[in-house]
C-alpha cells in the first residue's frame, strides 16, 4: 500500500479529494524536530520546535521557517546555555498531487545565536552573533481532513561556511 | 544562484591574551579562570606551536600493511565560537572550554617540566582529534582522553560520558596524565613517532608489564605537576583506587600472567604512590625530577621485564642527591613492595 493511498484512506475521501482539485493550497503549522547541532568539534543532537508556512502554486512553492533550539551543560565549575533561532525562506520545486506534496527547495537563512557563560558565582556573561548562511530541505505535506494538514521534513542549514546543522522532524498544522 | 555565504559576525581576535579555561588555583581549588595560552596562535581553530586540532576523522588500522600498524585520517578544522570580552576570551560552546582547558594545560605542563631541566620538547607538536572515529579500535566513550602511541604521536579527546561531573578531557590531571604517556614514549622510545621496543617484544607479558609502568608514570606527572594526589576525584568520584596516597601495595596478582584480562592500573598506582612518597619527603618538583630521571636510566637498562627495577633506580638516585631519604625512602620502598628483594641502596 503506498503512502499516498494509506492517507486518503485515514483521511477521508471528501477532504483529500477537495485537495487535489486544487492547483496551490497553503499549509502552516507548527513541527518537532531531532536537531543534529554543530558545535566546534561534533554534531550533538538536541530537540527543537519550529512553525512553517507554506503557499504552493505547484510545480512551485515558498516556504518560511522560523526554529528555536537550546543547548545547555552545567557542572560544578560552569554553565553554558545556548539558545539559537533560526529563520529561512526557501524556493522550492513541489511534485505531485494534493494528498502527498514533495518539496526540494533551498534559500538564505539567518540563524541568531545566544550563549550565556557562567564560570562562578559573580563571572556570567552572554554573547549574541548572527550567522548568514543557506539552507535546504526535502519536505512531504499533504492533508489530514478539510483543515488540517501534516509535513515530514529532512534539512539541512549552515551557519557561516563552516557549520552544519542537520534536522528531521514532522508537524501538524492547517491548510487552505 | 544561492550563495549567501557571508559571514554577519566579525571574527574575534585570533590570539587573545586570555582565555577561559579549567585550572588548579593556588588554594588548591579547581575553578574556570582567564588563562594566557602563549603557545596557542589560533584560538578559533586550535591551532599552535604545540599542535593543531581535528574535529573527528578516522583512526584506522592498515590490515593489509605488514606491521599492521595504525593511522590518523584527519578530520575538519575547528572552528570556535567565541567572543573576546575586556580581554578575556569566551565560548560559545562547552567545547571551546574543553579545548581550550586542554591547550592550556599542555602549555603549563610543558613549563613546569621545562623550567625544572625536564626536557618536554620532543614531544612537540603534537596533535589533537575531537571525537575521531575509530575502525577496529576497543575505545569506548567512557575513555575521554587518550594518547595514541604506536608511531602515531596523537592526543585523542572524547565527549564526556557523565554529564553531571567535569568532562574527563577537561580535567587538568587527566591531560597531564596523557601528556606523561607520550613523554614515557619519547624517554624509552627515543623519538616520539618511534614504536617503543617493548611493544616488539615476543612475549605479551613484557609490554603489559611497561603498560603498568607507563600508566604509573603518567599519574606520576599529573600528581607530582598538579601536587593533587587524587586528580580523577573531579570528573570521576566513585573511582577511589587511583589515590596516590593510599595505601596501595604490589602483590604478585598485578603483574601480567595472562595478557588477554591485564589491568595496568592496579600496580601503575603502586608505582605512583611510591613517586608520592618521595614527594612527601622531599617536595613535588625534585619527585618529578627524579622520577624522569629514573625512567630514562631504567631505559638505558632496557629492562622491559622488570618494571620494578624503575622503583629500585628511583630510589637510587633519590638517595644519590641526599643521603638522609635513605631510611624513611627505603621503608616506603619495602611497604610498596613488600615481595620484593631488599635493594642494595637499602642493604
Amino acid at each position: 500500500m503506498t503512502p499516498t493511498l494509506l492517507l486518503s484512506l485515514l483521511c477521508g475521501g471528501g477532504g483529500v479529494a477537495h485537495a487535489v482539485e486544487g492547483a496551490e493550497h497553503s499549509t502552516a503549522g507548527v513541527q518537532l524536530s531531532a536537531f543534529a547541532l554543530q558545535t566546534p568539534a561534533r554534531h550533538a543532537i538536541v530537540p527543537s520546535l519550529g512553525v512553517w508556512a507554506s503557499y504552493t502554486p505547484r510545480p512551485w512553492a515558498l516556504t518560511g521557517e522560523l526554529t528555536l533550539t537550546r543547548r545547555a551543560k552545567s557542572n560544578d565549575y560552569y554553565g553554558i546555555n545556548t539558545q539559537l533561532v533560526r529563520a529561512s525562506a526557501l524556493a522550492e520545486l513541489a511534485m505531485g498531487t494534493r494528498p502527498m506534496t514533495v518539496h526540494i527547495g533551498a534559500g538564505p537563512a539567518l540563524t541568531v545565536s545566544s550563549a550565556r557563560a557562567e564560570w562562578s558565582e559573580t563571572d556570567a556573561e552572554r554573547i549574541t552573533r548572527a550567522d548568514l548562511g543557506v539552507r535546504a530541505r526535502v519536505a512531504l505535506d499533504g492533508p489530514l481532513g478539510e483543515r488540517l494538514a501534516w509535513q515530514w521534513q529532512v534539512g539541512v542549514a549552515s551557519r557561516g561556511v563552516y557549520n552544519w546543522d542537520y534536522d528531521l522532524g514532522a508537524g501538524l498544522g492547517v491548510q487552505w | 544562484m544561492l550563495l549567501p555565504l557571508a559571514l554577519f559576525a566579525c571574527s574575534p581576535d585570533p590570539s587573545p591574551a586570555l582565555l577561559l579555561a579549567v585550572d588548579r588555583d593556588e588554594d588548591g581549588e579547581y575553578r574556570v579562570a582567564p588563562r594566557p595560552i602563549p603557545e596557542l596562535t589560533d584560538a578559533q581553530h586550535m591551532e599552535g606551536a604545540l599542535g593543531h586540532g581535528y574535529r573527528g576523522g578516522r583512526i584506522a588500522i592498515d590490515l593489509f600493511s605488514a606491521d599492521m600498524g595504525i593511522r590518523y585520517d584527519e578530520g575538519g578544522r575547528m572552528d570556535l565560537d567565541y567572543d573576546v570580552v575586556d580581554d578575556v576570551a569566551i565560548p560559545m560552546d562547552e567545547d571551546g572550554l574543553v579545548l581550550w582547558t586542554y591547550y592550556h594545560t599542555l602549555s603549563q605542563v610543558r613549563a613546569d617540566l621545562n623550567g625544572l631541566g625536564v626536557d618536554t620538547e620532543p614531544v612537540w607538536p603534537i596533535d589533537f582529534a575531537y571525537q575521531p572515529a575509530f575502525v577496529g579500535m576497543d575505545f569506548t566513550s567512557g575513555e575521554n582522553a587518550a594518547y595514541l602511541g604506536s608511531g602515531v604521536h596523537l592526543f585523542i579527546l572524547l565527549p564526556d560520558a557523565l554529564p553531571a561531573v567535569l568532562p574527563l578531557a577537561a580535567n587538568p590531571g587527566v591531560i597531564r596524565h596523557e601528556f606523561g604517556h607520550a613523554l614515557f614514549n619519547v624517554l624509552t622510545a627515543g623519538d616520539a613517532f618511534a614504536l617503543a621496543p617493548y611493544d616488539e617484544s615476543e612475549d605479551p607479558n613484557v609490554a603489559n608489564q611497561v603498560r603498568a609502568l607507563n600508566e604509573g608514570f603518567a599519574d606520576m606527572i599529573a600528581t607530582l605537576t598538579l601536587d593533587d594526589n587524587d586528580f580523577f576525584d573531579l570528573s570521576l568520584p566513585s573511582v577511589t583506587t587511583r589515590d596516590v596516597a593510599a595505601d596501595a601495595a604490589a602483590d604478585a596478582s598485578m603483574y601480567p600472567e595472562n595478557a588477554e584480562s591485564y589491568d595496568p592500573y592496579a600496580l601503575g598506582t603502586v608505582y605512583a604512590s611510591f613517586a608520592w612518597d618521595l614527594r612527601a619527603l622531599t617536595s613535588p618538583d625534585e619527585a618529578v625530577v627524579l622520577v624522569v630521571a629514573a625512567v630514562d636510566a631504567w631505559s638505558a637498562e632496557a629492562a622491559w621485564g622488570d618494571t620494578d627495577r624503575w622503583a629500585e633506580l628511583l630510589l637510587e638516585l633519590a638517595v644519590a642527591e641526599d643521603e638522609a631519604l635513605q631510611t624513611p625512602l627505603c621503608a616506603a620502598f619495602t611497604a610498596r613492595f613488600p615481595e620484593r628483594p631488599t635493594p642494595e641502596t637499602c642493604a
